[in-house]
């Protein structure tokens, strides 16, 4: 990979990648830092820019949104107690009670430092990890491919939330989506209700801002008139204090990147499920657990890096095996694909430039997030006034201006609205969405490796497991779903409802 | 809307009902005994098996709540029509953008919704004005997305 290191400088530091670089940023914060819309969403959004620009670009825009609004939810978090992204959530008691006790800025400075250390480490293991990844995975048949996708969609199932039944349901409705359209083998149209519209599929990029932008949008309807409260204290010095209390917690702070890390690897979580078990295990082993969500450090360190951290991590899946690592990544794949770019272990040795440029703009989004965050901290209690009466229907306007977009088709208004209404609907229900957008992903392959090896097979379900490693990832695939079934066995009738 | 377990395990089995019955249809590939029906048919016995399993565990638990309840945006009158606003909206562009072109189009709805979420009639002229005029200078003049124009080909070309 250093072998491609001059390649891939040439390649970011040109002025139009500077320039939608530091775009992106500032998109990322603003975004970030709104209640209501979050980094997924952000990225769902950018995709119809950055379809025109060259793939260094779009890419480099993608990882500096998502670098920065996860960090920029830490913001409102902090000044007003409403999470500005779901993945900020986990600590955003113990953030506020900083805040009430007259300590916002230490409050932030450790969000925003351990945010950059929890990137920098997801960067450092995404670098060290996928090209040695890659080369073992070179060695795939569509087999091993199949069990890889298999592996990958049941780890969304066990990891989607407190029901895995309900997350079942998701991974299944994602993967009915994807066989809508002209079926993979022989071309057979399925499902299309007689539009021709829908013969090559439901259009990948409208449907996630459907189900990101819309469904959001929709969900935040009935709060939409009142207006928050935010914390207009003129702030001190951010970061006073913030190296002390990252080194009084070593271990939280290299736990929280492992663990963050991990997370972001396993297809189908990411940086929100990252942050909410990285302060579990945080309050697990602190000395002092009654503190955690009453203004806990510890709990900031723990969190404020694993999400950040997860970032990072979630992208070796995808670039590796296409596979996403998050649902962020899954936008990313469909960005790939529409730039003529397969992901997989080939990759690296096609675009080895190109991969590398990703790989700096992860450390150089990392490193510019401490000066640009100080900023963004002080402008955000004037951003956090913007009335959402306003923001919401021009989000709506952009969603639907962005999907026509795509592919210039009116249709995929359609397939928004659509799209929307049902992602909604299902997390009304506590339907998990990550499953469901990892079905749409990986739905054509895996049916592809599927369909290819019962034809190899004639039929025999023993060629499965024919070779070593995809008997392995056979047997790994099983273990998941003995975990799943052992989960809905094991679940008390009493928490049904919760 | 939320749904009961059980109500959500009828609405599975109904759409698995349902797959299973279109995909029945699907023709075999020749010289296979497996066609483009099959992973269709799987996806559908998934939904019958997780139906089944949200049906079986509500029996178990034994809870009485309602069927169906309405939920925050369906329960309350003004959230109810704002989300049909919403939608409605995306039904109008689709509607009239071809013959009034984007920013009218745009600026219409921007303006109904704006106003209608409870910001002041001043700021929802200044939405509706700016907002599709900026939109319009990225996707159509800049990144070359051709929007409707409808009204505005006359004026400007």
């Amino acid at each position: 990979m250093i072998e491609a290191l001059p390649q891939a400088l040439a390649l970011i530091l040109t002025p139009q990648t500077v320039l939608v670089g530091i775009g992106a940023a500032l998109f990322g914060l603003f975004v970030g830092a709104m209640p209501g819309l979050s980094a997924t969403m952000a990225v769902a959004l950018l995709v119809p820019v950055s379809f025109f620009l060259d793939p260094v670009s779009a890419l480099t825009a993608v990882v500096m949104t998502t670098a920065m609004a996860i960090f920029a939810g830490d913001i409102p978090a902090a000044l007003m107690r409403i999470p500005g992204t779901p993945a900020s959530a986990a600590y955003v008691a113990d953030a506020y009670a900083l805040t009430k006790q007259g300590r916002a800025e230490l409050a932030l400075g450790i969000c925003l430092v351990a945010s950059a250390i929890g990137g920098l480490f997801g960067t450092a293991v995404l670098v060290l990890l996928a090209p040695w990844l890659a080369e073992f995975a070179l060695r795939f048949s569509g087999v091993e491919y199949f069990w890889l996708v298999a592996l990958g969609l049941s780890c969304a199932v066990l990891v989607a939330g407190p029901d895995p039944l309900k997350g079942a349901v998701g991974l299944l409705v994602g993967l009915f989506i994807a066989t809508i359209g002209q079926d993979v083998t022989s071309g057979y149209p399925r499902f299309t209700a007689g539009i021709p519209n829908l013969l090559s599929g439901v259009s990948f990029i409208p449907a996630m801002v459907g189900m990101f932008a819309i469904a959001e949008i929709l969900r935040n309807l009935p709060t939409i008139r009142t207006a928050a409260e935010v914390q207009t204290r003129r702030l001190g010095s951010i970061l006073r204090g913030t190296g002390a209390v990252l080194r009084r917690h070593p271990v939280n702070l290299v736990r929280g990147n492992v663990i963050g890390t991990a997370i972001g690897i396993l297809p189908g979580a990411g940086a929100d499920i990252a942050a909410w078990i990285s302060y579990a295990v945080g309050k697990r082993f602190s000395k002092e657990p009654e503190k955690f969500g009453r203004g806990s450090e510890e709990g900031l360190v723990d969190a404020g890096a694993a999400n950040n951290a997860a970032i990072a991590g979630a992208w070796v899946p995808a670039l590796v095996f296409g596979i996403p690592g998050d649902s962020v990544t899954a936008i990313v794949i469909g960005l790939l694909l529409m730039k003529g770019i397969q992901p997989g272990p080939d990759i690296f040795l096609m675009n080895p430039g190109q991969i590398g440029a990703v790989f700096l703009a992860f450390v150089l989004a990392n490193l510019v997030m401490i000066p640009i965050g100080l900023v963004a901290i002080r402008l955000c209690a004037k951003v956090l006034l913007v009335p959402r009466p306003v923001l919401t229907p021009l989000i709506l306007l952009f969603c639907m201006v962005g999907s026509f977009a795509i592919d210039n088709d009116p249709f995929a208004l359609v397939i928004m609205a659509v799209m929307g209404v049902l992602a909604w609907a299902m997390e009304e229900n506590g339907i998990p969405i990550a499953p469901a957008i990892l079905g749409i992903v990986l739905g054509d392959p895996f049916e592809k490796h599927f369909m290819t090896t019962m034809m190899k097979g004639d039929g025999s379900l023993a060629y499965f497991v024919s070779r070593p490693i995809a008997a392995v990832l056979a047997a790994i695939t099983a273990l998941v779903w003995l975990a799943i079934l052992w989960g809905l066995v094991r679940r008390k009738p009493r928490t049904v409802t919760a | 809307m939320r749904l009961s377990d059980a109500a959500l395990g009828i609405v599975l089995l109904g759409a698995a009902a349902a797959i299973a019955w279109t995909a029945r249809g699907f023709p075999l590939v020749p010289g296979q005994a497996f066609g483009p029906s099959l992973f269709p048919l799987l996806i559908a016995a998934g939904f019958a098996a997780c139906g089944a399993g949200l049906i079986v565990r509500e029996a178990r638990a034994g809870l009485r709540g309602p069927w169906i309840a309405a939920g925050p945006l369906l329960g309350e009158a003004r959230a109810r029509f704002d989300a049909l606003l919403l939608l409605g909206a995306i039904g109008f562009y689709l509607a009239a953008a071809p013959r009034l072109g984007f920013v009218p189009t745009a600026a219409v709805m921007l303006l109904a919704l704006v106003r209608r979420f409870g910001a002041s009639w001043w700021l929802a002229v200044a939405t509706a004005v700016l907002g599709p005029l900026a939109l319009h200078l990225l996707f159509a003049e800049w990144l070359r997305v051709p929007l409707p124009l409808g009204l505005i080909a006359s004026i400007r070309y």
